[in-house]
């Protein structure tokens, strides 16, 4: 058990729980509803990012790993380079063109998840740079 | 109609951001600035674009200027007493001279844009120095007043400066430290 910085941040941080869930859902449905409604993969995942930069808002602690954050993006990086290279300069967008939504909510989902652990890492990076 | 008085107000507050004194406050109207600058896309509708500056506005890039201010602006001034355990708001308030040797302290912050922080601590001034927390103590022994600045701090030349100009008549002393916790003593 983390104990809080502050004596008195128990209201951010119970608040921060109960709307834990809430942003989860949130922020997958604008990432899976993005390719035909308002939103999309940059959106959903800035909200995403919310729930680790809340986390840092209620315990100061650093014991999240940048170092795994950042290979992690940089992986789906690859794939998001990969999966468009195979599917659409490959022949298989017009071999099976019922798989382009498939397609689209999947680049969505990549991308969301990029910018969610990107942003986490330079608020993070941010916060606890030159720390005293 | 709506539209005028969102683009009205949007105007107002750019102008307040911008002419605030005090640096937390202009973040605050800037974040309503984005907020109501993000309603006005979903007016035009553009409502992709209303999201993601709801989102990046005015929540990350209020957090980040906020953990800024945080980080490197706030100037903590801490008030200790010789019966340092019944220390009290009054005692500040009530001495005029005192205060406004405060006050002018604020001033100098707010003209250095800086967060000037007071605090009245019950704590006693060795375990004070021991943290390092404090950028400037103000210890009051009966009409001893002892100042004692953080030399890690840039602004402590010209605070030393005002202080000792101002407050000849005043029983004024203005001490340093440094990170070894020796105090360097000076004239008053």
């Amino acid at each position: 058990m983390i104990e809080p910085v502050e004596k008195d941040t128990s209201i951010v941080a119970v608040i921060t729980g109960v709307l834990y869930p809430f942003i989860i859902v949130f922020g997958l449905y604008v990432i899976l509803n993005g390719h035909n409604t308002p939103g999309g993969g940059f959106q959903g995942g800035a909200i995403l990012a919310v729930l680790f930069i809340g986390r840092y808002l209620v315990f100061h602690t650093d014991d999240f790993s940048i170092h795994r954050a950042h290979l992690v993006e940089k992986a789906l990086l690859v794939v998001l380079i990969l999966v468009p290279v195979l599917f659409v300069f490959g022949t298989l967008s017009r071999r099976y063109p019922q798989w382009n939504e498939a397609y689209l909510i999947f680049m969505n989902l990549l991308i969301g998840f990029k910018v969610a652990l990107g942003l986490t890492i330079v608020v993070f990076r941010y916060a606890f740079f030159e720390d005293r | 109609m709506t539209e005028a008085i969102l683009l009205l107000l949007l105007v107002l507050l750019a102008i307040i951001a911008v002419e605030t004194q005090i640096l937390r406050m202009a973040v605050i109207f800037l974040g309503i600035f984005s907020l109501l600058l993000s309603f006005l896309y979903l007016y035009y509708g553009a409502p992709d674009v209303a999201i993601a500056e709801a989102v990046m506005a005015s929540g990350l890039v209020t957090l980040l200027y906020l953990t800024a201010l945080k980080r490197h602006r706030v100037y903590t001034i801490r008030f200790t007493n010789e019966m340092f355990r019944e220390v009290d708001d009054r005692y500040i308030i009530e001495g005029t001279r005192r205060g406004q040797l405060l006050r002018e302290i604020e001033q100098f912050c707010i003209s250095k844009e800086l967060e000037p922080q007071i605090i009245c601590t019950p704590e006693d001034l060795p375990s004070l120095l021991e943290k390092r927390s404090s950028d400037l103590i103000i210890r009051q022994e009966g009409e001893q007043l002892t100042v004692y600045g953080n030399q890690d701090n840039y602004f402590v030349d010209e605070l030393e400066m005002l202080i000792i100009m101002r407050y000849q008549d005043l029983n004024c002393k203005f001490i340093r430290y440094d990170e070894e916790l020796a105090l360097h003593e000076e004239a008053s």
